[in-house]
């Protein structure tokens, strides 16, 4: 029986983070820009697009990750579409970043009182205007922490690939302890490397609320 | 291709219907089971955060840091592969045997590896985000409360129990639901170490009969079913913050 040390789990661990770290980037992008269009729709479109964005909100807030991955995995291939775990995988996560993303940044975007909005239209600036001089750089401001803190739950939900056959960093703890027979080791290091990765984000989040929200001077 | 069809009665009937029936049941009890474990949990580490003690706080601001932080499904992989073979040797022939004893109605095993991880592991996760739920609500309540408390001779833990925490409850309730809520639908999450709950029998119903698309269909809107029902039963039964003290004064009749 070939025996593995230490260093040989953790290595291969590791290689592994990179495909979870792709994955949560890719996420993060796509369902900022794809949550950002949507936003943009929601305020500047009327009350149906207002009701259907609503929708799509609900259906990715409120059924589990693990059955919308499943659904663009199997959901797919029922199309006559050959998807892989990555593909499947990367439009799951990025679906679902966009709904949770827009509601989070059109909380933002109402937090801006709406006399920041009267105003800037008694001044005749046009919607797109109103938004790059006056909302948006409020909004910002707001939305920086909620967001930094929904990266989290990105990577975290990343793990759940895994379940589809994509192999990042749970994929390959669980085969790596099928193959060494060491869970403890194992499942510990992949537990410490998650927490590395996402510790450090939520203290930078919990710092950008503090920096927001704390008492001026 | 010639359209999609869909074939309800594949999904809905026969053995498949069993399942789902199965399923539905191993994960209310799954839910509740977890539930108990969460609150449990919860107001133990509310306890230890909540002292005035810097060394009993610590223990339990690192086990929050450490289960926020961390993907559930690796905590329930952690707990089903390394956690149950940690247990004495006995322990685990002992939860393996046969207990007739230990099942519930429908035939769902109690006392079986799966089910002890998942409840334990569910249980765990949400236990550390409801404790910070209430803290933030414990947080958001008036000093003057508790100065007022304090003045009339109310030691540390009755201010608590008299006027503190009554009053957090209200506050965070919406969040807490929102937390059991959470906890229901990651319990799909025990399909991966093959608890046979709702997301394990679609699973097993699309590799039988391949009727993926209703398959998932019907489990998402049991899930959103669930949600709905026990949703509405945590909001009547908990406090509401608008009946609840405000400024002090008890609102109404």
């Amino acid at each position: 029986m070939i025996e593995f040390s230490l260093w040989d789990i953790l290595r291969n661990l590791l290689l592994a983070l990179r495909w979870t770290a792709a994955l949560s980037l890719v996420a993060f992008i796509g369902g900022g820009l794809t949550g950002a269009l949507l936003l943009y729709a929601r305020l500047a479109g009327g009350r149906v697009t207002d009701r259907l964005i609503g929708l799509y909100v609900q259906l990715f807030q409120g059924t589990p990750l693990l059955m919308q991955l499943f659904l663009a995995y199997f959901g797919i291939a029922l199309f006559g579409i050959d998807v892989s775990a990555w593909t499947a995988a990367a439009l799951a996560l990025t679906l679902y970043t966009s709904a949770f993303l827009t509601e989070i940044w059109r909380g933002c975007v109402a937090s801006v009182p709406k006399g920041q909005w009267e105003a800037s239209s008694s001044l005749a600036l046009s919607f797109v205007e109103q938004m790059r001089y006056v909302i948006l750089p409020q909004a910002t401001r707001v939305a920086i922490a909620p967001t930094v803190g929904f990266l989290v739950q990105v990577i975290k939900g990343t793990a759940l690939a895994s379940v589809i056959g994509f192999v990042e960093l749970t994929k390959a703890g669980t085969m790596i302890s099928n193959t060494t027979f060491k869970p403890f080791t194992v499942f510990g290091f992949v537990a410490l490397l998650y927490f590395a990765l996402c510790f450090p984000v939520s203290l930078t989040a919990r710092y950008l609320e503090r920096k927001t929200y704390g008492p001026r001077h | 291709m010639g359209g999609l069809t869909f074939d309800w009665i594949g999904v809905l009937g026969g053995a498949p219907l069993e399942w789902l029936e199965l399923g539905v049941l191993t994960t209310l009890y799954v839910t509740f089971a977890g539930f108990l474990v969460a609150t449990l949990i919860a107001i133990v580490l509310l306890g230890l955060r909540i002292s005035e003690k810097q060394i009993i706080q610590w223990p339990a601001i690192t086990v929050v840091a450490v289960f926020r932080n961390t993907p559930l499904l690796v905590q329930i992989l952690f707990w089903y592969f390394a956690g149950f073979g940690l247990l004495p040797a006995d322990w685990r022939a002992w939860i393996n045997d046969d207990h007739s004893w230990a099942m519930l109605p429908g035939g769902v095993g109690l006392l079986t590896p799966e089910f002890l991880a998942a409840t334990w592991g569910l249980g765990v996760f949400s236990g550390v985000f409801i404790a910070e739920e209430i803290r933030a609500g414990l947080m958001a309540v008036a000093p003057g409360q508790r100065e007022a408390a304090l003045a009339q001779g109310f030691g540390h833990w009755r201010c608590l129990g008299y006027i503190l925490l009554p009053q957090a409850l209200a506050n965070a309730w919406q969040p807490v639901v929102g937390q059991y809520l959470n906890l229901m639908k990651l319990s799909s999450l025990a399909a991966a170490i093959g608890l046979a709950e709702i997301t394990y029998q679609v699973r097993q119903i699309e590799s039988y009969n391949s009727h993926a698309l209703e398959a998932f269909a019907v489990g998402t809107l049991l899930y959103l079913a669930i949600g709905m029902v026990m949703g509405q039963i945590l909001l009547r039964c908990g406090p509401r913050s608008g009946t609840m003290i405000r400024g002090g004064i008890r609102r109404g009749p």
